[in-house]
């Protein structure tokens, strides 16, 4: 541990949100969000994209876009906030409440060395030599101890480095209360955890609130007091984290729980929400969930249902709460994926790779150098088969991606493939062409059709990724995330593909499209025989939709087995450590 | 190392940059109309001793690769023969001219920054505000207005209805250089100041919207530290090049504002030479606004690394 004796002790805050609305203009954003923290307590905001978490974060520290203004109440200590001028506000921020944000790669100034942006936070009057050392000291806390450090720009950094310099910026002014929004979602997922655990030590040490936004419930768990569940602009349920995970008390927690993929069990159906999330404008005076909630009646269209308390520091806002308490609590079946299912030998190969390596040169003002991507693999598809590829950024694995596709020729080895390859990527916003109609973007995809398969037409292309045939009259602007990646399934299928590369295909979607998109991808492989190469860093995920794992790790396969049994008896230490970084899951306790 | 590496290798390739641009500014003689000893005979009167006496100073018997060494080991002493028009040395003709052009051109680029920066910076930040609009719009207008037209407003206003400053010459020394060179500076920048209100406009709504911006208010620091260090330095590095183009650009170009305020300069010289087929003359033009051309596109990539980190460390080293 760091030596914090020298650190001022912090007086923790009284953070208390009454009412707080947020609005551009006259259309609500975020609506009468209410809650406290106390001093030194842990609170989450959880909730997918568009439900006002962050939103809610960036007015409490009075740093709302331009355009945007909130109204209601937000006291620190009992001194309000809103509107309150800017003057004053920059006293109170990184002193009382500091902002740390996601994406670790942009939040630092590119112009300033780690030691500069956190030296420009600490008092003017430091010497230049006091200066620095209390540099390295900050730096030392949040887990940098290499002086070096101070003097590297941040994108010399790797994103984890960057994101403790900025936590360490964050806290240069020892911030009474910290809000932390998704922290940890841009790092890879053993980073994630150091990082989540790093905050949740400096947290204790100093004595200091947090205020926790994420859209990930593992999170939530394994770091809060309370959490507080947001959609649409409002919080839906309010309850001890243990308590959620446990008895979720709205139908969307318990919709979020049940989407949530799980690493230690296979799901035999993995169920999403239906639907997609409404903007808070469009659900003004009824329950902000009903549209998408199967326990929907009538009287939740007709008033907002008011967050009720309904156990000790538990809320729902849920009307219908008493009638479906006993429904909303069931686990989902899983199915067994240790065994023999994933132990049938393919006979025929659509793709066999042998003592593959790809090296890569890098210019710059030094001299090139050669770096290796990828060490001599070997790997055989199956037709029908579906393989996991997990790693973590720099593994290699997107390398050998673009290998199997063709895009980039390897340095060394053999591809070998019978029949077509066709590739889903990560991004569902940037893969389609946002001029085009879906139709089109289909059409064109199916005059590349294998010759002799059985004809379909862009309808049945659409019914079967579960979309209706009116959206090939549309455009992707006017599709969701998770609908998008639909579309971008259903272009690969058009060619009537052997093999399917999906590369992070769900890592850009929220939890409850994300069960949707993957129950898709195992559909295509088990009815269509479509193979599968699923590449990704989330074991969860990978679990459910795989039969068998190959470990990516520095450009070399370290593991390779049944996927059920890879990830429950780990023999690797990588892949073992990988096991480690994975969050404690609500879901254990109740399936 | 690797920047002396850098700044060596930039270095080679200004060279021989350099003696392309030579061997093309000698190449004016052969081709231009006429034969070279007719366009060196100037207006002089063309008898044999004086075309013996041509030939035989610039070579002219002997092959062009020769003719062109004996010119450049002159060139490279600053010494480009005599004005084939006034027989002066060419030296000379260009010297008293080049330090008001160049002098002209500083000053222009120095009034731009110190317009442009601010004015730039505001506009961003204050997107779509009245403030903006009205910057932009006079950025608009600057830009659309031709320089003479711009030369005769400032030259009636403040010359003659205010009679604040001179309306002719340079003035002697360089108090009484800046003195006089005040309206035609302020007539250069205009264009250029527009230009990078323009460019820093569009690079401050990109910066604004960045990350480290709200990171950096989210920690309380100062106003003053966020425009500086956080919004200048990263919407700045645009306004490098565009400088450099500028200063450059303003040697040879400036044409219209020496002739609107009465300068002697390069641009006007240059124009006075190839009427008159003076060569020598054109050749010493040529090649010196094509050798500052290339020099000032080398201090703009060397303030780059001095400026951008980002060019200065290689992401490898990480």
């Amino acid at each position: 541990m760091t030596d914090l004796s020298t650190a001022p002790v912090s007086t923790a805050t009284d953070l208390c949100v009454e009412n707080l609305s947020i609005g551009l203009g006259s259309r609500p954003l975020v609506r009468d969000v209410s809650f406290t923290i106390k001093p030194g307590e842990t609170i989450c905001l959880v909730g997918e994209s568009g439900s006002g978490k962050s939103l809610t974060a960036r007015a409490i520290a009075g740093l709302l876009p331009a355009g945007l203004s909130a109204t209601g109440s937000v006291r620190l200590d009992g001194r309000e906030l809103i509107g309150r001028p800017e003057r004053e506000l920059r006293g109170l921020r990184g002193r009382r409440v500091s902002l740390l944000m996601q994406d670790p790669f942009t939040m630092l100034n590119p112009m300033l060395t780690a030691g500069a942006t956190i030296a420009e936070s600490l008092p003017r009057s430091l010497s230049r030599t006091a200066k620095r050392a209390e540099v390295l000291r900050r730096l030392a806390e949040v887990g940098i101890t290499d002086p070096a450090a101070a003097d590297r720009y941040p994108f010399q950094l790797s994103g984890g480095m960057c994101q403790r310099v900025a936590m360490a910026a964050a806290l240069a002014k020892d911030p009474d209360l910290l809000i932390a929004d998704e922290p940890t979602t841009a790092l890879d997922a053993s980073v994630q955890s150091e990082v989540l655990s790093l905050l949740m030590r400096l947290r204790d040490a100093r004595g200091m609130s947090l205020l926790l936004i994420t859209h990930d419930l593992r999170v939530a768990f394994s770091t809060c007091d309370r959490v507080l569940v947001m959609y649409a602009g409002s919080v839906v349920e309010e309850a001890p984290a243990a308590a959620l995970a446990a008895t979720p008390a709205h139908p969307y927690s318990a919709g979020l729980l049940t989407a949530m993929p799980s690493v230690h069990a296979r799901r035999a159906k993995l169920v999403g929400i239906p639907g997609r999330v409404p903007s808070a404008a469009d659900v003004a005076g009824r329950c902000v969930f009903e549209a998408r909630c199967r326990h929907a009646v009538e009287e939740c269209r007709t008033a907002a249902p008011p967050l009720v308390r309904i156990g000790e520091g538990h809320a729902s806002a849920c009307a219908r709460y008493e009638d479906i308490r006993a429904v909303l609590n069931v686990a989902p079946p899983v199915e067994n994926d240790t065994g023999v299912a994933a132990a049938t030998t393919h006979e025929k190969a659509v793709a066999v790779v042998t003592g593959l390596g790809k090296d890569y040169r890098t210019r710059g003002l030094r001299k090139s150098a050669t770096s290796t991507a990828l060490h001599e693999v070997s790997l055989s598809i199956g037709a029908g088969e579906s393989v996991g590829l997990v790693g973590e950024s720099g593994s290699g694995k997107s390398t050998l991606a673009r290998c199997l596709l063709g895009l980039t020729k390897p340095t060394r080895g053999t591809i070998a493939i019978d029949g077509v390859v066709q590739c889903v990527f990560q991004d569902p916003y940037t893969s389609l062409n946002p001029s085009h109609t879906i139709g089109f973007a289909l059409r064109e995809a199916l005059t590349k059709r294998v010759p002799g398969s059985d004809p379909v037409d862009v309808r049945e292309l659409l019914e079967l990724v579960g979309l209706p045939s009116a959206y090939a009259e549309r455009r992707p602007v006017a599709l969701s995330g998770g609908e998008r990646q639909r579309v971008a399934i259903a272009r690969a299928l058009a060619v009537n593909p052997a093999l399917l590369i999906c590369d992070e295909p769900v890592a850009a979607l929220d939890v409850s499209v994300q069960a949707q998109v993957l129950e898709l991808l195992r559909r295509v492989n088990r009815e269509l025989g479509t193979s599968l190469l699923f590449i990704t860093h989330d074991l969860a995920v990978v679990r459910q939709v795989t039969d068998r794992l190959v470990v990516l790790y520095k450009g070399r396969f370290v593991e390779e087995g049944p996927t059920g049994q890879v990830l429950d008896k780990p023999t690797h230490e990588y892949t073992q450590m990988l096991l480690n970084s994975v969050l404690f899951e609500g879901t254990e306790s109740n399936a | 190392m690797s920047i002396l590496a850098f700044i060596g290798r930039r270095l080679a390739a200004m060279v021989v940059l350099l003696a392309l641009l030579s061997l093309l500014c000698f190449g004016l003689l052969g081709l231009s109309p006429g034969s070279p000893e007719q366009l060196l005979l100037g207006t002089r009167p063309s008898t044999p001793e004086l075309r013996a006496t041509i030939r035989a100073e610039f070579h002219l018997d002997e092959p062009f690769l020769m003719q062109y060494w004996h010119w450049l080991t002159d060139a490279v002493r600053f010494d480009f023969g005599v004005s084939a028009h006034t027989q002066q040395e060419v030296t000379a003709i260009i010297g008293e001219r080049f330090h008001v052009t160049a002098l002209l051109a500083v000053y222009g680029l120095v009034v731009a920054l110190l317009v442009a920066i601010p004015a730039g910076l505001y506009a961003g930040v204050k997107q779509g505000k009245p403030g903006d609009q009205v910057i932009t719009f006079g950025a608009l207008l600057a830009i659309s207005a031709p320089a003479f037209a711009l030369s005769v407003l400032l030259l009636y206003v403040f010359g003659v209805a205010l009679n604040w400053f001179p309306v002719f010459g340079a003035g002697e020394g360089l108090a009484e250089n800046i003195y006089h060179l005040t309206l035609p500076a302020i007539a250069l920048a205009a264009g250029s100041a527009a230009l990078m209100i323009r460019q820093l406009r569009a690079s401050v709504l990109d910066v604004t919207n960045q990350d480290f911006m709200t990171f950096a208010r989210a920690r309380g620091l100062s106003p003053a530290r966020i425009w500086t260090v956080y919004l200048l330095r990263n919407s700045c590095l645009p306004m490098l090049t565009i400088s450099g183009l500028v200063l450059a650009g303003s040697l040879a170009g400036a044409v219209i504002i020496e002739q609107s305020f009465g300068l002697a300069g390069l641009g006007s010289q240059l124009i006075t030479s190839v009427q008159q087929l003076d060569i020598p003359v054109v050749q010493a033009l040529a090649l010196l606004t094509g050798a500052t051309v290339i020099i000032v596109n080398l201090l703009v990539d060397l303030a780059y690394i001095v400026i951008d980190p980002r060019v200065r460390h290689p992401r490898s080293a990480a």
